[in-house]
């Protein structure tokens, strides 16, 4: 018997794991190839809840729909708790990858004094959060997650539903 | 000569057209057309937002909000971005080639495929371009060579074309699923498996 809440449970894990690889400096890199890293979230939502589905029960697209909201959601809240726990500590480490990132993608190219100056604002900013800043990049990153782990969770679920079709 | 007329599914001879005289079938054709408008519709405003800010700019209007909006999915460096009016789009070159790539292949998909078919197309169709975009990724990325403008944008639309040909059945489901459970959540009183989700979702699949 499923109901609303066996969505909450693959989604939170989903939405955890998405947020830590998120957060992580290096890991978050994984978001440089067209947010694979999100999408991946929503992909993994629907692999978890597959694996609580019984064998003989059908996914549906709806699962997937909703799966990839909730992941979107619980990932966005579990990257601001992070951000706010532990992004002032890190938040230099952040910031020399993200210049080894910036050399390595411009090459010889040297790195423009705005966007250095840019980059500097940004981690002291990480390193003494705002709660206003903080609510609305909240808001944001919730919008901006779920649009993209819906679309992971979506294609994820049509691709075992076409499978178990074809194995059948 | 043959020929053709505009239906739903896009431009098909006549003489392949037939009547749609069964009332599921009907409903289904217009949950197809309606999901397939609020696609396009929802991808063009996409579309339309991370191009925004070179507008917004040039009018003197502040465009932060947008630019951090799209902060956490791209790293929005300047050499990398379009620009229009001196001004960057909200995401690099890569990202918007994908999205444009998205809209364009929603936009022409009823030309070269029926609404009414919710099959997805062979996996191939996306292993390919995924494979050439990560080769053009991955060569700049290892230090091997510096990729280009083109062929970031190249790559990059040939992933949103193809990504739009398995998005769009996906998302006709989707909507053929709500409109069926909105349906019958309408129509049951008192609901025929007790208004439960679980039984809700058994009589969906049973449908399909």
């Amino acid at each position: 018997m499923k109901n609303s809440s066996t969505y909450f449970r693959p989604a939170l894990f989903a939405g955890l794991i998405l947020a830590v690889i998120n957060f992580v400096p290096g890991l978050n890199l994984v978001n440089c190839f067209c947010c694979a890293g999100l999408l991946f979230g929503g992909v993994l939502a629907v692999v978890f809840f597959r694996m609580d589905l019984p064998q003989e029960q059908q996914m549906l697209n709806i699962d997937g729909f909703y799966l990839g909201l909730w992941t979107g959601i619980f990932a966005a809240g579990f990257e601001t708790v992070l951000d706010i726990t532990i992004g002032p500590f890190i938040a230099d480490v952040k910031f020399r990858m993200l210049q080894n990132l910036m050399k390595r993608l411009l090459g010889n190219v040297q790195i423009p004094s705005d966007i250095m100056d840019q980059l500097s604002q940004a981690i002291a900013a990480a390193k003494r959060p705002a709660l206003l800043d903080t609510l609305l990049s909240f808001f944001l990153i919730v919008i901006v997650y779920s649009i993209f782990t819906i679309f992971g969770a979506l294609l994820a679920s049509a691709c075992i539903q076409k499978r178990r079709a074809n194995r059948q | 000569m043959k020929r053709y007329k505009f239906i739903r599914s896009g431009f098909r001879p006549e003489s392949e057209l037939t009547n749609d005289t069964d009332p599921r079938q009907k409903r289904e054709g217009m949950t197809s057309v309606g999901g397939y408008l609020l696609l396009l519709a929802l991808a063009f405003c996409f579309d339309l937002l991370f191009t925004m800010p070179p507008f917004l700019l040039h009018f003197g209007v502040a465009a932060d909000l947008i630019y951090k909006f799209f902060q956490p999915v791209c790293h929005q460096m300047d050499a990398r971005s379009f620009h229009l009016f001196g001004y960057k789009l909200a995401v690099c070159s890569r990202c918007a080639s994908i999205y444009y790539g998205l809209t364009f292949g929603i936009a022409v998909y009823p030309f070269f495929r029926s609404l009414r078919n919710v099959s997805m197309p062979g996996l191939i169709y996306i292993a390919i371009p995924i494979a050439t975009l990560a080769a053009d990724f991955s060569v700049n990325f290892l230090g091997i060579t510096q990729n280009t403008f083109l062929s970031r944008s190249i790559t990059g639309g040939l992933l949103g074309v193809s990504t739009a040909f398995f998005f769009v059945p996906v998302w006709i489901s989707l909507m053929r699923e709500f409109s069926q459970g909105n349906h019958i959540r309408k129509k049951s009183a008192p609901a025929p498996f007790g208004g439960s989700r679980s039984a809700r979702r058994e009589f969906l699949i049973n449908e399909k």
